[in-house]
């Protein structure tokens, strides 16, 4: 397990072998290819790898789309030249090799500043936030030539302070090992960061921030802290540039860096380990070699960035992985199609000509080189070309066209079809809990009175022991109103310490509006919520969970991106105290791990532990998204609908599961299946039309001449046929009439 | 007073024509959740594509037909590229759409260059759009008085003379009247009916039979459309060069975050707001330096922070439309008028 946490994600080499040889290569680059044409390159990767390991930390791991990285490293350059001047000016005692970090913390701390702003969104805003903000800075710094140096930057010699060990940094051979060294390091510790619990909890956010905060952690924290860190690494990357050039300009804090970077990383590959060393590679080499073949090569590039966000969004180095992922069903591998793929060059081969000729034309006559085809000179200013172009062009859009919608209708038939429909790995998972659950809930089924009555026994004798039972969950006076519609008409409920309540009604009548209060996900409009004596309307969801109240939701609100371990990791994870770390490896955490792999076994999910969450079946969904809840050291359990969606075996599996997970803590849950309100219930709480109408023991609510009206009343707009059936039914179960 | 007047008009007109920009992509954003990153791209392309058509038919026709054309195109890769990657990457969220239309920007910005070059290009506005509008006109002994069209080269030497040009006034008059279009279609159609419905349940209108996919697609048209044709105008009032794209990308995205993501009133607010920012402290000549002596303190080159003083607010402008942004993100986290986040 360990050794599998260790492990690059989705390679089999590790992450030290691949480490190693990276250094290996870049030390033998000076010995293999001397003179300081190589080291200027190698140096320029080194530092890219810097740069853009720190972007795919945000966007890979993160999905933060930060449309201002070049502000961070620009920052840090600027910082790092700073502190070299004044070592230079003999006014600060440090080596010159710890000036990179001088830059880092200068990206951090300029992060840690504006992304406190940035941080508080996602997605699509935080995207355009961090783009205001770049071009905020670069004015800034134009405007301020003190700090900045005006258009021509600033400069400084690396030369400076006393030589320590000989190494003075003046031949480019040290710089080149001082950027070895470093990119090296933050390659190793970027990597690391992935398997700690910020990481995890970064991955998390990316995929379901609203979910991470039911968890314990506050998403917007989470947010921050992955983006000074990336700061951090920006800026080091930046103050390593500072000292290779000797000079920074505002440039270096521009839009069209940060894009350009933007672009790299992205071709790459945000997905896989190999993916910044792709894109470093790329970022100093394509200009080299391809701005001499074609001006038009940013267009080349620009065409290439769009056909792999469309084709193959985990870049470059998911494609050399062989992990191709064409839009399918399953989101798997999918082979290549060739026809596609040759019509797919026919047609770039065709822009391409187009594109050169066009930019030819542009040229002069006389500069205009001359083209040969097939022995004929080739005369742009004739129209045959231009024609011969256009039909290729035109042919080949047709054949991508065909061969993409035979593709379609082959995946659609593949789909319809249900023999192969059910993806063998669900079908397992399908078969999986049903059958377990047959020996656990033979009992219940079979025997039904005779198994419910110890649950109700206890119960009793609970109710019965505690005159003045402790209360767990107050609610006082809740009020909610949205907009014009009030939900909620004052509903005073008090759930004790330790009892299992059933909150039931008719759709519509507020349920899930009462647990969004009590979970902080709403605040209410009117009257107060308390948790073991202390109130807690009001607060953000996180900190509701980390006073001690855990819940789920009626529609599963999982993480799609992670495993099914993953999950519960994170669910014990707050409370086994690993906060926001960046520092503790994941597998350091063993009493989360064995809690984890535990309550996995409980849940009955072992076959599919490292199964991502978006291709788990319904029931495995519903299973989870209660081990997320149960999980951890909550002492109020919210369950929103359990059993929603299962069947009635898969139901009858789960229910003593939720008994046992929860026992000895405060369990209150929404319901429809009334076998489980009364199977599980001590007391069964009635909401209707935004009041509670009811609360006692199940048998004597069920005898309740207003309970009764409620779901009768109902009877006229058919709204609750099913509850109706099942409550009679029930009232008249034998042992309980 | 004469010169803040027209001062104040500049501002609003560049409001306006920014609201050209920013209204499309708020629609968009609202129906499709995309936010299209190469809006910029699309007002570059305008201008460009109707420099190159003014040249064949006229500036009218052209003014016509570019936004046409451009708004095809965008319609096109809509319904060709944009859609696939959003089916793509529904699990994702909205990572796949902001790159593939960050990628669009980069190609279509690289595209002019390559076949316009890198040059600012002469957009000639046509003669009747040419020269000022009205004059406004303060003589010692008459006060304030308005001309319409140029005033005699006489009269502005013996009074201060403040031209208001024609192609501002076009571009309140054509921003307005787009304004008043979007309004009425949007509230008096039956397609706006449906796009209002679709803003809030677009499963309940997919279902009602109507065809959502091809609603986006024209609605990611017609956005691009009215880029392009704030870019025609643009690039006869102010200058056609590649640069423009990048500019005016930038601002439209701060207009966005301060008027909320989604909200439409939002946008047209922060666009009025920062076309104001944009203009008007370019004619005031004074830093806080000058301020602070006007208040009785002594600052001075020797004041710490003295780089900070001196800078007069003509200097400042082009950072205030990204400070009032982070003013309203510190005080209303989801902009001016916002409800939703992206």
């Amino acid at each position: 397990m360990a050794e599998a946490e260790r492990r690059a994600p989705g390679g089999a080499v590790p992450a030290w072998a691949g480490l190693a040889a990276l250094a290996a290569v870049a030390l033998a680059v000076p010995s293999l290819w001397p003179g300081s044409f190589a080291l200027t390159l190698g140096s320029q990767v080194g530092i890219a790898l810097i740069a853009c390991g720190a972007c795919r930390w945000l966007l890979g791991q993160g999905g933060l789309l930060s449309f201002g990285q070049a502000v961070y490293s620009g920052l840090g350059a600027y910082l790092a030249l700073h502190t070299l001047q004044r070592i230079g000016a003999g006014a600060l005692p440090l080596p010159v090799s710890l000036v990179p970090l001088a830059g880092g913390l200068g990206g951090a701390a300029s992060a840690a500043l504006l992304g406190w702003l940035a941080t508080r969104h996602s997605g699509t805003a935080f995207a355009m936030i961090t783009l205001g903000l770049g071009e905020l800075v670069w004015a800034l710094a134009l405007m301020l030539p003190e700090v900045f140096g005006g258009e021509g930057g600033l400069a400084a010699n690396r030369v400076a302070g006393p030589a320590v060990a000989g190494i003075t940094f003046g031949p480019a051979v040290e710089v080149y090992g001082l950027i070895v060294a470093y990119a090296l390091a933050c390659t190793a510790a970027l990597q690391a960061l992935t398997h700690t619990p910020l990481g995890r909890w970064l991955s998390a956010v990316r995929d379901n921030a609203a979910r991470v905060a039911c968890l314990g952690p506050d998403p917007r924290q989470v947010r921050w802290r992955a983006f000074v860190i990336a700061g951090f690494f920006a800026g080091v990357a930046g103050g390593l540039s500072a000292l290779t050039f000797e000079q920074v300009s505002a440039e270096a804090l521009g839009a069209p860096r940060s894009a350009t970077l933007l672009l790299f990383v992205v071709l790459g590959g945000t997905g896989h380990a190999a993916g910044p060393l792709i894109a470093a590679l790329l970022m100093v080499l394509a200009p080299a070699l391809l701005s001499g073949l074609t001006p038009a090569w940013l267009l080349y590039l620009g065409v290439a960035f769009m056909a792999m966000v469309v084709g193959a969004p985990g870049g470059l180095a998911s494609l050399l992985a062989r992990r191709t992922r064409l839009p399918g069903p399953a989101g798997g591998a999918a082979p290549l199609d060739k026809p596609l793929a040759a019509a797919v060059l026919a047609l770039l081969a065709g822009v391409v000509a187009l594109v050169e000729m066009a930019y030819r034309l542009r040229l002069d006559a006389a500069l205009r080189p001359a083209w040969a085809a097939a022995g004929q000179p080739l005369d742009i200013g004739h129209p045959a070309p231009w024609l011969a172009a256009l039909t290729w062009l035109g042919i080949a859009v047709g054949a991508v066209a065909w061969r993409w919608r035979t593709l379609a209708r082959a995946r659609l038939a593949w789909v319809a079809s249900p023999a192969e429909a059910l993806p063998p790995a669900a079908a397992v998972g399908d078969a999986a809990p049903p059958a377990a659950a047959a020996g656990e809930a033979a009992p219940m089924a079979s025997a039904d009175p005779a198994s419910r009555s110890p649950a109700v026994a206890p119960a009793t004798t609970r109710t019965g022991a505690a005159a003045s039972p402790a209360i767990a969950l107050a609610l006082r006076g809740l009020h909610q109103r949205f907009g014009t519609t009030t939900v909620l008409r004052g509903v005073d409920l008090q759930v004790h310490a330790g009892e299992r309540l059933a909150l039931i009604g008719p759709n519509g009548a507020g349920k899930t509006t009462l647990f969004n209060l009590a979970s902080g996900q709403l605040r209410p409009s009117r009257g107060t919520v308390w948790l073991q004596g202390r109130r807690i309307d009001g607060l953000a969801p996180q900190q509701v969970r980390r006073r001690g109240l855990a819940r789920s939701f009626q529609v599963s609100s999982l993480f799609p991106g992670l495993s099914v371990i993953e999950h519960l990791r994170c669910a014990l994870m707050w409370d086994g105290g690993a906060g926001y770390s960046a520092w503790r490896p994941l597998h350091r955490l063993q009493a989360v791990n064995q809690r984890a792999d535990r309550l996995l076994a409980q849940l009955q999910l072992q076959h599919r532990r490292d199964v991502l969450a978006q291709h788990l079946s319904h029931a495995e969904q519903r299973t989870l998204e209660i081990g997320l809840a149960v999980a951890g050291d909550a002492t109020v359990v919210l369950l929103d609908e359990p059993s929603a969606g299962l069947s009635q075996s898969e139901t009858a599996w789960l229910i003593p599961l939720v008994r046992t997970l929860t026992a000895g803590r405060t369990l209150l849950l929404v319901e429809h299946d009334m076998g489980v309100v009364f199977g599980l219930a001590d007391r069964v709480a009635v909401l209707a039309e935004g009041r509670l109408i009811a609360c006692d023991t199940p048998a004597a609510v069920r005898a309740d001449a207003r309970v009764q009206q409620a779901y009768l009343g109902n009877l006229g707009d058919l709204g609750n046929l099913g509850d109706l059936i099942t409550l009679p039914a029930q009232a008249g179960a034998p042992g309980h009439g | 007073m004469d010169l803040l007047l027209v001062t104040l008009l500049n501002g609003l007109s560049a409001g306006l024509l920014l609201f050209m920009l920013s209204a499309g992509l708020t629609l968009v954003f609202g129906l499709m959740g995309v936010l299209n990153f190469a809006q910029g791209g699309f007002y570059l392309l305008g201008a460009y594509a109707a420099l190159a058509l003014a040249g064949v038919l006229g500036f009218w026709p052209a003014l016509l037909l570019a936004p046409l054309a451009v708004g095809a195109f965008g319609a096109l890769f809509e319904a060709a590229v944009l859609r696939r990657v959003q089916r793509l990457g529904s699990a994702a969220g909205p990572l796949p759409a902001l790159l593939i239309t960050f990628g669009l920007g980069l190609v279509m910005v690289e595209a002019v260059q390559l076949a316009w070059g890198r040059a600012p290009l002469a957009f000639e506005p046509p003669a009747l759009l040419q020269g000022p509008a009205f004059t406004l006109l303060r003589a010692a002994d008459v006060g304030l008085q308005w001309l319409p069209g140029a005033a005699p080269e006489a009269l502005c030497r013996a009074a201060r003379c403040a031209q208001f040009p024609r192609t501002r006034a076009f571009m309140m008059v054509v921003a307005l009247a787009m304004l008043g279009l979007q309004w009425l279609l949007l509230t008096r159609s039956r397609i706006g009916l449906v796009v209002q419905a679709a803003l809030t349940h677009p499963g309940t209108v997919q279902a009602l039979g109507h065809d959502l996919p091809r609603l986006n697609t024209g609605l990611f048209g017609a956005g691009c459309a009215l880029a392009a044709l704030a870019g025609v105008i643009g690039g006869v009032t102010f200058v056609t060069e590649p640069a423009m794209a990048e500019a005016m990308g930038a601002i439209v995205f701060a207009v966005l975050v301060i008027g909320g993501l989604g909200s439409l009133a939002g946008a047209l607010l922060a666009s009025l707001a920062i076309g104001l920012l944009q203009t008007v402290p370019l004619a005031v000549d004074a830093s806080l330096a000058d301020l602070a002596r006007h208040l009785g303190a002594a600052v001075g080159p020797a004041t710490p922070g003295w780089p900070l003083w001196r800078i007069t607010l003509a200097q400042a402008a082009p950072v205030l439309p990204y400070a009032l942004m982070v003013v309203v993100l510190v005080l209303r986290p989801r902009g001016l008028l916002g409800r939703r986040d992206g």
